[in-house]
């Protein structure tokens, strides 16, 4: 069920009628799991037994490692989570890639046998909850978190339908506290809480969304043509028709994926739950490492925790700190998509990441500089960072390698010509448009901290009035076809 | 109490913002559908003054239907009687539920017959902006959700029976009135000599084609059938039953046989690539649709969209080539031409219009 259909409303209105007319607590936390299942299940059909599989595997395991006292046991029971869900991941996400992969391998070496594909479908959500799971049982190993007593309250941390197919990745010592009476009793878990619509989380969850929807149907739907149109075949392209396709699918990308975050976190505040901010103005990074501390947090945060720090993170030698970089950056890329287009964006970012600390490293001079720390120095910094992103997001949109590889040579090396880039901007003149509208109202963004607060704090009249902009950008400006969002299909 | 009274006034400033922003929507864009797909061009050809005795015949559909050389079925029609005279006003993305949007203005233009090209694309869904992804959807083994909701609640609210075409596609709309308005505004700076209407200057006359399609070679023909073969499985036509496009089909036949113009349904030419990649039960849906058109309003009905398949001169799989200023490679146009002079010849002898 896609955020931004008809069906999403009428399913959203109708569990919130359904959570304020029952308010007996169980029966809330027991019919929110049932609603996440049906909301998953509406777009996954019969695949939901994967959804289901991880919970109670991952239910069991969990519980398992907390009482047992052998740490090889411990480890096995580990183990068997980490391969439960990756691979399930594996399975539906990796297997034709792999047998691509052989297939290729054999051509190359003359062999004739030829592995027919699986052709599977990718369960939606299938990336997001099975690290959100993973995360539970690993922090269980570590000590860190003392497991969910009630199969109910995890199967609702799991399940949970605002954040279920694309994030936040939440985590269950930030989740699970939320769902208990007394947050403070996070080591026994108590009473269940009452759900409640409380008025102030409803209209700045309300806010929140509608800022969420702006981004994904007014910018985001309306600047794809003009990305579809340049990185559906750029060869032949000249390279500031390259770069303005750069720019606006980054553009597209950071309002698609921040605008279902926003509906997430907007739905999940009014029912009472706070979500993890998964973006915090990337497209200011001032350097690599601040751009992954601002783009998809959760992720970052996640593949920091339990894959960066026990590679070693940067507490070992220096190249081995460069390395751990990349694999981790390698494997942040395929776990976009089965697809060398998204390994190389993320050896780019894995690239760029260790090419950063080592310049820091021998230039220490750089890292106190006071010119940095001015505003020229920031914008330099700023623009410096952003072009490098932007130059990444082209393998990220072109899936073939020679057009990809055109594209980025485009961007890199420009031929200043200016023939073809004039009538693609007057073919799409409203997509052209929206780009500097979006930087204006992000920058305004970035000026005014805490805009969404502010924003839902306005008078009543104020509020109405900022509604009906939105909503009428929205529709003047909807298509008719409800879009996918794009890491959907991660 | 004050939480209470919070939350009324949240619901209430949610529900009024809505109420306003539809409201502007249906008063801004109801207003302006009927030029939705009407370009300045059709618009003085539709207000043109026709000589009276004049017989038209309007050849309608998209792009795959330019290829009809309009000279070409003129100068045979015209052996039968030298009133007739054929306009094709075909053109590109075109769809019946587009074509509705002309429909009064081709009814008033009085002509004898229209012949409407039709194809598998006119009835698909079309496809996504978003769609760069290798991604395959879930197969629905279990019951469907969505199914339901369209049935037997959506199905009240279905756009084409409540005359809200405008929320089908509001930002077209949009696009079309801020358009409108410039295009106005440039006309209005314009020499008025110039708005005269030229009584010779229809979209496409016997005097007038067009030559805007390169001959392509049969690999690049299976490469692009190829690569759109996801496509055609991902956005299949719908049963005729709900499928909206068949629906303004039938409209726009039902519309100008009560204005007694005769119709002539014909299925254009699609090259084999093409016709291999089209999944069988959108082969059933698609002959369904038409059958239905057939028999409901005994409408003519002639299929070409096998006849050319392996033919040797296209400019893309869908569009058969033609390029007049050349000499060679427009046999197959010159033939679909030919074949469609054929099939009005025979509907006029049957009528005896």
């Amino acid at each position: 069920m896609l955020f931004n259909t008809i069906d999403f409303v009428i399913f959203f209105i109708a569990v919130l009628v359904v959570i304020t007319i029952f308010r007996q607590r169980r029966f809330q936390h027991v019919f929110l799991v049932i609603a996440s299942y049906f909301f998953f299940y509406f777009t996954s059909n019969y695949l939901i037994v994967l959804l289901i599989f991880s919970t109670l595997l991952d239910f069991y395991v969990g519980k398992s490692i907390w009482n047992s006292k052998s740490i090889q046991k411990k480890k096995l029971l580990l183990s068997a989570s980490l391969a439960g869900n990756l691979g399930l991941l594996g399975f539906f996400k990796y297997s034709d890639f792999a047998v691509l992969q052989f297939n290729l391998l054999g051509e190359f070496f003359d062999l004739t046998s030829d592995i027919p594909l699986l052709d599977l479908a990718l369960p939606i959500g299938i990336s997001f909850y099975t690290f959100q799971t993973i995360s539970y049982t690993v922090d269980i190993y570590r000590g860190k978190l003392k497991p969910s007593e009630s199969f109910k309250e995890f199967a609702l941390f799991v399940s949970f339908f605002p954040q279920l197919v694309a994030g936040p990745i939440v985590r269950a010592k930030h989740f699970l506290p939320q769902l208990r009476e007394k947050m403070e009793n996070f080591d026994s878990p108590g009473k269940l809480k009452q759900i409640i619509l409380e008025g102030g989380n409803l209209k700045l969850g309300i806010t929140i969304m509608s800022l969420g929807f702006f981004k994904k149907v007014f910018f985001a739907d309306n600047i794809a043509p003009l990305v579809d149109q340049i990185f559906n075949n750029p060869l032949g392209m000249e390279s500031f028709t390259v770069i303005l396709g750069a720019i606006a699918f980054g553009v597209q990308i950071y309002c698609d994926f921040s605008g279902y975050t926003d509906i997430a976190i907007g739905a999940a505040l009014i029912l009472g739950f706070k979500l993890p901010i998964n973006f915090n103005k990337p497209y200011f990074a001032t350097s690599p490492s601040d751009f992954w501390r601002r783009w998809h947090i959760s992720l970052s945060s996640w593949l920091r925790d339990f894959l960066y720090i026990p590679l070693g993170g940067n507490k070992k030698s220096s190249g081995r700190t460069y390395l751990n970089l990349l694999i981790v950056m390698f494997l942040g890329g395929l776990w976009h998509g089965a697809s060398w287009n998204f390994v190389i964006w993320g050896l780019l970012h894995g690239g760029y990441l260790a090419i950063h600390k080592i310049i820091t490293n021998k230039f220490p001079i750089l890292k106190n500089s006071r010119f940095f720390k001015t505003k020229f120095g920031v914008f330099v910094s700023i623009i410096i960072t952003q072009y490098f992103v932007f130059l990444a997001w082209i393998p990220f949109r072109v899936h073939d390698f020679e057009q990809s590889l055109y594209a980025m040579q485009k961007y890199v090396l420009l031929d200043f010509v200016w023939e073809r880039t004039p009538e693609i901007i007057s073919d799409n003149t409203f997509s052209f448009v929206l780009i500097p509208l979006f930087f204006l109202l992000h920058i305004i963004a970035y000026k005014k901290s805490n805009i969404r607060e502010r924003i839902s704090k306005m008078k009543t009249i104020y509020w109405v009035g900022f509604l009906i902009i939105i909503m009428s950008l929205i529709l003047f400006f909807f298509s008719g076809n409800a879009e996918d969002f794009i890491y959907f299909r991660f | 109490m004050m939480t209470s009274y919070n939350k009324t006034i949240t619901i209430l400033s949610v529900l009024i913002a809505f109420a306003i922003s539809i409201s502007l929507l249906t008063i801004i864009l109801s207003d302006h559908h009927n030029t939705n797909y009407i370009s300045i061009e059709e618009e003085k050809f539709y207000s043109q003054f026709f000589e009276e005795d004049e017989k038209k015949i309007f050849i309608l559909g998209a792009s795959p239907v330019n290829a009809i050389n309009a000279e070409i079925v003129n100068n045979i029609v015209k052996k039968t009687d030298e009133k007739f005279k054929i306009y094709n006003l075909a053109k590109g993305s075109d769809d019946p539920d587009k074509r509705k949007d002309s429909l009064e203005k081709i009814i008033n233009s009085n002509p004898k017959i229209v012949l409407y090209g039709i194809g598998y694309r006119d009835f698909q869904e079309k496809i996504s902006v978003n769609d760069f992804s290798d991604t395959k959807e879930v197969e629905s083994i279990l019951p469907v959700p969505h199914d339901f909701f369209e049935e037997y609640l959506l199905s009240e609210l279905r756009f084409y029976d409540l005359e809200l075409d405008y929320l089908k596609n509001p930002k077209l709309s949009s696009f079309q009135i801020i358009k409108s308005i410039n295009e106005e505004n440039i006309q209005e700076n314009k020499d008025s000599s110039e708005l005269i209407l030229d009584k010779d200057h229809p979209l496409r006359t016997p005097e007038q084609t067009q030559n805007a399609y390169v001959k392509k070679t049969d690999d690049y023909l299976m490469d692009i059938a190829e690569k759109s073969k996801d496509s055609l499985e991902r956005y299949g036509i719908e049963p005729a039953y709900k499928n909206r496009y068949s629906i303004s089909l039938n409209n726009i036949i039902e519309r100008l046989q009560e204005n007694d113009i005769h119709v002539i349904l014909f299925t254009y030419p699609h090259h084999k690539y093409y016709l291999e990649n089209v999944p069988e039960d959108d082969k059933e849906e698609f002959l369904e649709i038409i059958n239905n058109a057939r028999n409901k309003y005994n409408v003519t009905v002639k299929f070409f969209h096998q006849e050319y398949s392996d033919k040797e001169n296209w400019s893309d799989l869908i569009h058969i080539f033609y390029n007049y200023e050349l000499e060679e490679n427009n046999e197959d146009s010159i033939q679909y031409s030919n074949d469609i002079a054929d099939l009005i010849l025979n509907e006029i002898k049957e009528n005896v219009i």
